[in-house]
């Protein structure tokens, strides 16, 4: 079952002059898979990734997501959406510097609308499965650059969404520690999470069942590995 | 709004609070300062005015009355013949006259007409003996013929409009002709007395003291009343029962009389709104400080509000943070100006030497003024905060 599916996807911007970022877009993830979208810098990837988690609205065509079609969602319901389908991995972490770890995680309990008996068992694990139960207390400023990349993870699965969306995960990232946030999202992709990982690293988008390449707004290449 | 998520809410805004302890603290200091120097700035005013009134008061005070204390036993009759006489010839006594209940003593009956009988009865109409000294102490009477109040044997009646509208009398400019039967025995009506001043004649038939007394038999129920010039009434108080019974100045109680009622309500208004409008504008200024500080820390913080809308907080409940917040550390910064203030005020009548007026609504209003002047400031901040879009606040580069 697909669990996204864009069809001529078209997302201009109207400055001046308008910028044309993606130019018919069709893609389809099914469950469990993963897909590595390459481009060159300015070709529409992150403009892509916010049509995917609903983030920013396509000029034109139609977005499905979880057989839903997203154009007639009003804003509460695809904040909604995000809160409980949908889990992002920046290249910026955006770790809550002044919160320890397990709070940067809880807060994402908090807003998807976890009940509170649930939210401590659900964070521990997830801390445990990404290898930071001793910095469980630190604040998030004291991480470092890996760390802080494996609590992204954990903030954006602790949910369990149906979709990860990463937009250059390891852009800052060591090999080593590229190798654990691939794990992680493998981890994901087995339990049936459809992931979509943006890169410009030849690892990762070799670790992808599938890789797309956008040139000026359009997939020009798409096909399994 | 759920339990859950104004429980996450709260929950959210002290961390955050707590965790930029700094930033905090100078907001609550800022409410606390302009809450407390608006709730400091009226209740100082308020003793000031209190202490000030009561000064005025005493400056102005003008009027003592002296009571007759009854003494079982004793002789029916304690005021001397002239007593007024000697009231009058103290320094700074401007006016003196005697004052006697009948109808607190003897039942005695005012009609219109000779016959009783024909008459409606009228049985309400207190009767009441003067001196010409007392109407022109009281100044309840403007008349050329307040003299006749001083002869026993003039049978003269001075009528209170209200008792004249109750007997069917006319208020007019000459009373000629008119009359009144006290007891049976008619009394010619030389004038009228208008309501107001200390003497409140004006629903009673006044007649002179000497046959108010016959009708009595005693003066156990007389008032001496004694005008002096403007401030002196203290010191009058103190001599005034030694002038008319040297013998037995234990006879007769003095109390000063407080008359200037309008005055004290001026000087009170006056200063309380001085301080209100000082505060207003404290106020006015906090607002805008704690919304300037807030638009920074949106603008700060505006990485983070992308994020949250990232992970599916809605814009309102990014409004909602803000608010919270503003709320929060208003209520906070009022409570402490609430507390500061009243210190201030305590301290400055301890070392003005005044008695300190501190009404609770005062200090009650400390942390809901607080709360509104941060709620306030956090409707802009919230707003903004609200419409950031979180594709463009994640934008890496
Ligand atoms: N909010 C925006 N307003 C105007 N132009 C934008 C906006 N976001 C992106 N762009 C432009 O759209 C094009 C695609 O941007 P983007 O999707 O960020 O590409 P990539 O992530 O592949 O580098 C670029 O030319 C960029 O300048
Ligand atoms: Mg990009």
């Amino acid at each position: 079952m697909n669990i996204l599916e864009l069809a001529g996807v078209v997302k201009t911007y109207p400055t001046h002059p308008p910028v044309y970022a993606l130019a018919g877009v069709d893609l389809k993830v099914a469950e469990g898979e993963s897909v590595a979208i390459l481009g060159r810098s300015g070709s529409g990837k992150s403009t892509l990734l916010n049509v995917l988690g609903l983030l920013d609205e396509p000029t034109e065509g139609t977005y499905r997501l979880l057989g839903t079609d997203t154009g007639d969602l009003s804003g509460a319901s695809r904040d909604a959406f995000r809160a409980r389908s949908l889990g992002f991995v920046f290249q910026e972490s955006h770790v809550l510097g002044h919160r320890t770890v397990r709070e940067n995680v809880w807060l994402r309990l908090a807003i998807s609308g976890v009940p509170h008996g649930e939210r401590r068992e659900l964070v521990e694990g997830v801390l445990g499965r990404v290898g930071l139960t001793h910095r469980a207390d630190a604040p998030g400023r004291l991480l470092s650059g890996g760390e802080k990349q494996r609590l992204a993870v954990a903030r954006a699965v602790v949910s369990r969404p149906r979709v990860l969306l990463a937009d250059e995960p390891s852009g800052n990232l060591d090999d080593s520690n590229t190798e654990q946030v691939l794990d992680l999202f493998a981890e994901q992709a087995a339990a049936g999470v459809a992931v979509v990982v943006i890169t410009h690293d030849s690892r990762t988008a070799a670790w992808a069942d599938r890789t797309c390449v956008l040139v000026d707004g359009k997939i020009t290449e798409a096909g399994p590995r | 709004m759920t339990m859950r998520v104004l429980r996450d809410l709260v929950a959210d805004v002290v961390t955050e609070t707590s965790s930029r302890r700094a930033r905090a603290l100078l907001m609550v200091a800022a409410v606390g300062l302009s809450v407390g120097s608006l709730i400091a700035a009226v209740g100082i005013a308020t003793t000031a005015a209190t202490q000030i009134n009561a000064d005025i008061a005493a400056s102005t005070l003008d009027l003592v009355s002296l009571t007759v204390v009854p003494e079982p036993g004793g002789p029916p009759v304690t005021l001397p013949d002239d007593a007024s006489d000697r009231l009058e010839a103290v320094t700074m006594v401007e006016a003196a006259g005697a004052r006697l209940n009948v109808s607190e003593i003897a039942s005695v009956l005012v009609t219109r007409t000779a016959d009783p009988r024909a008459a409606q009865i009228r049985s309400s109409v207190p009767v009441v003996g003067v001196t010409s000294g007392y109407l022109r102490t009281a100044r309840a009477v403007d008349s050329d013929h307040l003299w006749m109040l001083d002869s026993p044997d003039l049978r003269v009646a001075y009528v209170g409009v209200t008792a004249a509208a109750d007997l069917g009398i006319p208020v007019t400019a000459d009373p000629g002709g008119l009359r009144v039967w006290v007891d049976g025995v008619a009394h010619d009506v030389v004038g009228f007395i208008e309501p107001g001043g200390p003497a409140s004649l004006e629903r009673a038939v006044a007649i002179p003291y000497a046959q108010a007394v016959a009708y009595t038999g005693t003066d156990a129920e007389a008032t001496l009343l004694a005008r002096t010039e403007p401030g002196a009434g203290a010191q009058i108080a103190r001599v005034a029962a030694t002038a008319v019974r040297p013998d037995a100045p234990q006879r007769l109680e003095v109390s000063p009389v407080v008359s200037v009622e309008s005055l004290r309500r001026g000087v009170n208004t006056q200063l309380d709104r001085l301080a209100a409008w000082t505060g207003s504008i404290l106020l006015a200024l906090t607002v805008l400080l704690i919304a300037n500080s807030m638009v920074v820390a949106v603008t700060a913080r505006t990485a983070e509000i992308g994020l949250r809308r990232a992970l599916g907080t809605p814009a309102r409940g990014i409004a909602a943070v803000f608010l919270t917040e503003g709320a929060f550390v208003g209520a906070l910064g009022g409570l402490v100006g609430a507390a500061v203030a009243s210190v201030t005020v305590v301290v400055t009548g301890l070392i003005n030497r005044w008695d300190v007026v501190l009404e609770p609504w005062m200090v009650a209003a400390g942390p809901v003024l607080g709360l509104v002047v941060g709620l306030v400031a956090s409707v802009y901040p919230a707003l903004r905060a609200s419409r950031i879009s979180p594709a463009l606040a994640l934008r890496a580069d």
